[in-house]
């Protein structure tokens, strides 16, 4: 039965019902309470009024979040929890709460470590009263801040109910992509949870892995860059098949849900949205022109420039919002996506700041300026243009240029997500520019040209 | 050097579109995933497809040593090599 998130700890939920499942075993609801309850001990003894919260288990998170929120705290969710991003929101006053043990942060940070207290007695949250600040690419290439309230969540929640829950049923939840983004929180842990169904608190890296956890019947909550990469497994028995697998991030091409279809039994019901607006719509790829549907509540419009508006009720003015996608769109609001619209790319389903990438590449010493550009063929795939320093280089002589590009992926990857790491690199003596000092972009594509899948 | 483990170098290079390297340069030994070659979660889901789609072996994810079979050029060649024993058996 659903129950609002706000609500859920107060209800009457049964304790013995089965929470998530954890290392194969079962939690049950009397012991998730148990947990946030010392948790919210903990929290409230350091006297802080907002945490970070960045957790490994989506299960950690659930209990971070209702403790947080249950201790009067605003909660700040980073994309990841690299240490880089990390360093960003973390002090004495705003401290990490997590179950990944960071040697950097041990003083600021509330280990959640599955602890029980031994009296659990809840209040209802005033869900107007909680939030989390979600975090996206800005175009600044700082992250941009996001606020989400209890109550707009839940709203959301309510609607995925309604539109889903008859489908769900009671099946359990696996996913490949992480809470710590809306979608992955919403799909795979508050919508689970809220539903009384069971979920897996890991991200899952390869299919085999999760197909070995996997209960029959189980749902599926993935991205295109899981679906687009199918090993070539034996397909479920239709007893075993999944009742929906969801994907979101970015365009699932139509062979790659023909595939999951084969494999998994539905084809996957992609939702379009993005942290601000939240859920915007949905589809499952019958065709390759099958349109996307509004969820209940969203209005959508374009404008002469072809971009897509949405009215949400999720978000804090109610109002208008630009999304950074071109549409076509048809008379009944449903529409088909037609490419991006600014600065923001998309890589492997994440929204990525290209400025972002190039502000952390020339931090290197071994780079002296950076050019970042997405190549797109034969998939979307960053490419990264640098011109080396002296050291950088002595280095190239040394090791060569695939082991630096390599290198230079590594030196960015506690700041930057793996999708944000570019694949191809070239090095240059001097960034293609014209006379205005402005990059050549094509100039820049060509440095790329005639490579692609060279045997 | 070795064959089968120069014929899985050519494999991993042209999978993964890795430029600027030939499979020459590629140590057995070395560690293919972070450190060493520096490959990456994406890059370990394509090569696990392009192996059993190759090989034809099915890659079992209750193999615990799944990682260990994956560190290396030379432990993937082993690791490619017993599994088509066993289906040839």
């Amino acid at each position: 039965m659903y129950i609002p998130v706000s609500k859920l700890l107060a209800s009457d939920r049964s304790g013995a019902a089965a929470v998530a499942r954890i290392a194969r075993q079962d939690v049950t609801f009397a012991e998730f309470k148990a947990e946030v309850a010392d948790l919210r001990a903990r929290i409230k003894k350091r006297g802080v009024t907002q945490v970070v919260l960045a957790t490994e288990s989506s299960y950690a998170f659930a209990t971070g979040m209702l403790a947080a929120f249950d201790a009067g705290c605003r909660v700040t969710v980073p994309p990841n929890a690299l240490p880089g991003m990390l360093a960003r929101f973390v002090t004495p006053e705003c401290p990490l709460l997590s179950d990944i043990k960071d040697e950097a942060h041990s003083d600021d940070h509330i280990l959640i470590d599955g602890a029980k207290a031994a009296e659990a007695s809840f209040r209802e949250l005033d869900p107007d009263a909680c939030s989390l600040d979600f975090y996206t690419s800005g175009s600044t290439g700082e992250p941009k801040r996001v606020p989400k309230s209890l109550a707009q969540i839940e709203n959301e929640l309510t609607v995925l109910d309604q539109v889903f829950g008859a489908r769900l049923g009671a099946a359990a939840t696996l996913g490949t992509v992480s809470h710590q983004h809306i979608f992955g929180l919403y799909f795979k842990c508050l919508l689970p949870l809220s539903e009384g169904r069971l979920f897996f608190p890991e991200t899952f890296e390869i299919w085999e892995e999760l197909l070995a956890f996997a209960p029959p019947g189980a749902c599926i909550v993935s991205s295109p860059a899981h679906l687009t990469r199918i090993p070539p497994l034996d397909p479920l028995p239709t007893s075993a098949q999944a009742p929906v697998i969801f994907t979101a991030g970015g365009p699932l091409p139509f062979e790659a849900a023909q595939t999951s279809a084969w494999m998994f039994g539905p084809l996957p019901t992609e939702i379009y949205g993005s942290t601000e607006t939240g859920g915007i719509a949905h589809r499952q790829q019958e065709r390759a022109t099958t349109p996307f549907r509004p969820l209940p509540g969203m209005e959508t419009r374009v404008d002469e420039q072809g971009s897509l508006w949405v009215k949400s009720n999720y978000t804090d003015n109610g109002d208008w919002d630009k999304t950074n996608d071109i549409a076509e769109l048809f008379p009944d609001g449903s529409f088909l996506l037609a490419g991006r619209a600014n600065q923001f790319v998309k890589i492997e389903g994440k929204r990525i700041s290209l400025a972002e990438i190039e502000k952390f590449l020339t931090a290197s010493d071994l780079v002296k300026d950076a050019a970042v550009l997405v190549l797109t063929s034969p998939r979307d795939t960053l490419a990264a243009v640098a011109e080396l320093t002296e050291e950088g280089w002595r280095r190239h002589a040394e090791i060569g240029a695939f082991r630096l590009g390599r290198f230079l992926r590594k030196e960015l990857s506690p700041n930057l997500e793996n999708a944000a790491l570019p694949r191809r690199w070239r090095f240059v003596d001097r960034l293609p520019v014209n006379s205005q000092g402005k990059r050549q972009q094509t100039a820049l594509h060509e440095l790329f040209a005639g490579g692609e899948g060279a045997d | 050097m070795n064959e089968f483990e120069l014929e899985i170098k050519k494999l991993v290079i042209k999978t993964l579109n890795l430029e600027d390297i030939t499979p020459e340069e590629i140590d057995s030994e070395e560690r293919l995933f972070v450190d060493g070659l520096g490959l990456d979660s994406i890059d370990a889901l394509e090569l696990g497809v392009a192996i059993q789609k190759t090989y034809g072996i099915k890659i079992n994810a209750k193999n615990e040593d799944l990682k260990d079979h994956f560190a290396s050029v030379r432990s993937l060649a082993q690791f490619i090599t017993s599994e088509r024993k066993e289906m040839d058996a």
